[in-house]
């Protein structure tokens, strides 16, 4: 009698079902990281067509194209639709395309349940949308859904909070199963320093995603039970307070800034190094710095509120406490700069994206600095200043940092390499649009023009013209990315294993295009 | 990880949100603290279950006369044996993207269900494996899912 170890080959003869069925039933990380990222993309031209609409009308100083209840609609659903709808999938498309391979785990630990926090993503979009349609508009009373302004709106009012409901289910669902992934999945010898960074933002996002997410589930409840069931919560006419509200909702609403950046960190600690060719400088001191900022951001919500008129020693606190972010961010930008100190760097398109974000994030983080000196932001709050700030962080931010991983990463995802020419064509493009758009807002800003408004002083016409002109190129020059992924994705020349001369990590040891299964049998880690 | 400290992870998980619903709740503002409780719960359930599956192992291995199938959760805690010239292994491959299928020991009118946990082109490897194992005289497998 004896017993002999058969071998594991691995899976790669068996693919993917066929036909549509394959996207709807699939528990393959990797599909359901292309459904999140496909989904992110038509988000992301429908929340930019909402804003081509904003600028539209702010060309020029009147009502020009809309009444102000749409415009007003419009600035809500643009942010709503970018902020869940484009960069929150898009990241979570990306941990999923590569968590399970920079972990060396065959999959996401709950596969079924990666399927359906996909698949009520559009469901919730759809019921989002469609209050367009309805009735009284869509919300109007900003993303924010401030009370009392949010409790009167239109009758489509539930069917916004249901699909928040929706958008926090999924978000929370997802979350689960990084966390549960990278603690339960990683391959033998793993340890928990030896992660990508990318790994590691996840996994701190992730934990302030599952912090976060009932305390918005609980005050948008409260909303409806207001509007709907009689409840006195935000209402002063019954014994509530307002101002609750938005001690709630930032509670929620500042982790979630950090929830749409810090993966961007971890992107961005992955390709620099590649195309420095050298290692990250000071990895552990990025791992703690991720973490601090993450715990930071549940002790700063009040900078949102400065002017509801809180406590001296309140605004101190909250003040000190924002600026006191500024210090392990400043680590995270002085170690890409050190991994870049007297590295063989070339430009290809991931790292111009990534040294694009290094440039004009900073641009972002300093004027979040001055934002965060309070009787500064009590001169700045609610202007074009604060669109200014969240729109230099958010978009070279997190928009460009998911561009630079798409470029970075596609080879691996498709076997082809993508088209440098156009890839760089569109970084220059957008890069100049971006500015053309978003700088002249500090401009106005600081002048006194105020946010969320359809009409605004003739003083402002000039600059606001030039933000509209940026707005539509930017808009327009995103086509080229569309018609870089989709030649990308027909053909082109053959990526190899590494793809990039730099390039360390797991999943630039599987073939390109990676196998449908990989890492079945668990890799070995040095 | 160890269940232990799969119940750590969660109740860390779990504490700020419950800590500020809590905290919110004193002064009346309640609704977090369901939510929050929903999530720990929910939290724990998928911890409990992917650690449940992940520690779940079987192990197959065909000898002269046998086929044994040992089984458990950490360590294989419960063994079948199955006389290896009598075992039929069927597996009903079903067309439905849905349905991953049944992979079946038959013995003496005795059914026992393998590879649970895989997928539906894993149990198909799984199945032409132990047909062509069985089939042939060379004692040659020791599968571990």
């Amino acid at each position: 009698m004896s017993t002999a170890t058969a071998e594991h080959h691995d899976h790669d003869d068996h693919g993917p079902a066929k036909g549509w069925t394959r996207w709807l039933y699939t528990t393959n990380h990797k599909d359901i990281g292309t459904l999140y990222l496909l989904f992110a993309l038509v988000m992301f031209f429908i929340g930019g067509g909402m804003a081509l609409i904003i600028r539209a009308e702010l060309f020029q100083p009147g009502l020009q194209l809309v009444d102000p209840l749409f415009f007003n609609s419009m600035t809500t659903m643009h942010a709503l639709v970018m902020i869940f709808g484009v960069v929150m999938p898009a990241f979570v498309g990306l941990a999923n395309w590569m968590i399970p391979m920079m972990i060396g785990g065959p999959d996401m630990a709950l596969p079924r349940l990666n399927n359906w926090s996909f698949w009520i993503m559009p469901f919730a979009f759809l019921l989002l949308l469609s209050t367009l349609f309805m009735e009284g508009g869509g919300p109007a009373g900003g993303w924010t859904l401030y009370a009392p302004l949010s409790l009167q709106g239109g009758d489509s009012f539930a069917f916004v909070i249901f699909s928040i409901h929706f958008m926090g289910i999924s978000s929370v669902m997802g979350s689960i199963n990084i966390v549960a992934t990278i603690f339960n999945m990683r391959a033998p010898g793993m340890t928990l320093m030896k992660m990508p960074l990318f790994v590691w933002t996840w996994l701190i996002t992730a934990y302030l995603l599952i912090a976060v997410i009932p305390v918005l589930a609980g005050a948008v409840t409260m909303l409806l039970t207001d509007r709907y069931f009689g409840t006195s919560f935000f209402s002063a006419a019954g014994g509530g307070d307002p101002v609750m509200y938005q001690h709630i909702f930032w509670f929620f609403g500042h982790p979630e800034v950090y929830i749409l950046i810090l993966p961007a960190f971890g992107i961005i600690s992955s390709i620099i190094p590649t195309f420095a060719r050298k290692p990250l400088f000071g990895y552990a001191s990025m791992v703690y710095a991720t973490a601090s900022i993450a715990f930071l951001s549940f002790i700063v919500w009040a900078h949102h509120m400065f002017t509801v008129g809180m406590p001296l020693a309140g605004e101190m606190f909250f003040m000190f406490a924002t600026m006191m972010i500024s210090v392990p961010t400043g680590v995270k930008v002085f170690n890409w700069i050190a991994t870049m100190w007297r590295g063989s760097m070339t430009f290809e398109t991931p790292m111009l994206f990534a040294v694009g974000f290094l440039v004009m994030f900073t641009i972002g983080g300093l004027s979040g600095l001055m934002l965060a000196i309070t009787p500064a932001d009590i001169q700045y709050h609610d202007t074009y200043f604060v669109v200014a700030h969240f729109h230099y962080v958010l978009v070279p931010g997190a928009i460009y940092s998911i561009m630079a991983a798409t470029y970075y990463w596609m080879p691996k995802w498709t076997g082809n390499m993508y088209d440098e020419k156009w890839g760089k064509i569109h970084f220059w493009v957008s890069t100049i649009f971006l500015n053309v758009l978003f700088f002249p807002m500090h401009f106005v800003g600081l002048a006194g023009m105020p946010r969320r408004i359809p009409d605004y002083s003739l003083q402002f016409a000039d600059w606001n013209a030039v933000a509209t002109i940026g707005a539509f190129g930017f808009g327009f020059s995103q086509l080229i990315f569309v018609y870089v992924v989709l030649k990308c994705m027909r053909g082109g020349e053959k990526a190899t294993t590494e793809v990039w001369e730099g390039a360390e990590g797991l999943e630039w040891t599987v073939p390109s295009p990676a196998p449908y299964h990989t890492f079945e049998k668990p890799p070995v880690i040095n | 990880m160890s269940w232990r400290a799969n119940v750590i992870l969660a109740a860390s998980l779990g504490a700020v949100s419950s800590i500020f619903g809590a905290g919110i709740a004193w002064v009346g503002y309640w609704m977090i603290l369901p939510f929050a409780g929903l999530e720990f719960l929910v939290v724990l359930i998928c911890l409990g279950r992917a650690y449940k599956k992940l520690s779940y192992m079987e192990v197959l291995s065909v000898h002269e006369s046998t086929l044994l199938v040992e089984s458990g959760h950490d360590k294989p805690d419960t063994r079948v044996e199955l006389p290896r010239h009598w075992v039929k292994v069927l597996f009903d491959d079903p067309a439905s993207s849905f349905d991953v299928g049944k992979l079946v020991l038959q013995s003496s009118g005795r059914n026992l269900e393998i590879g649970k946990l895989l997928n539906k082109e894993e149990k198909r490897k799984l199945h032409d494996e132990l047909l062509h194992c069985l089939n042939f005289d060379e004692p040659r497998l020791r599968l571990i899912s």
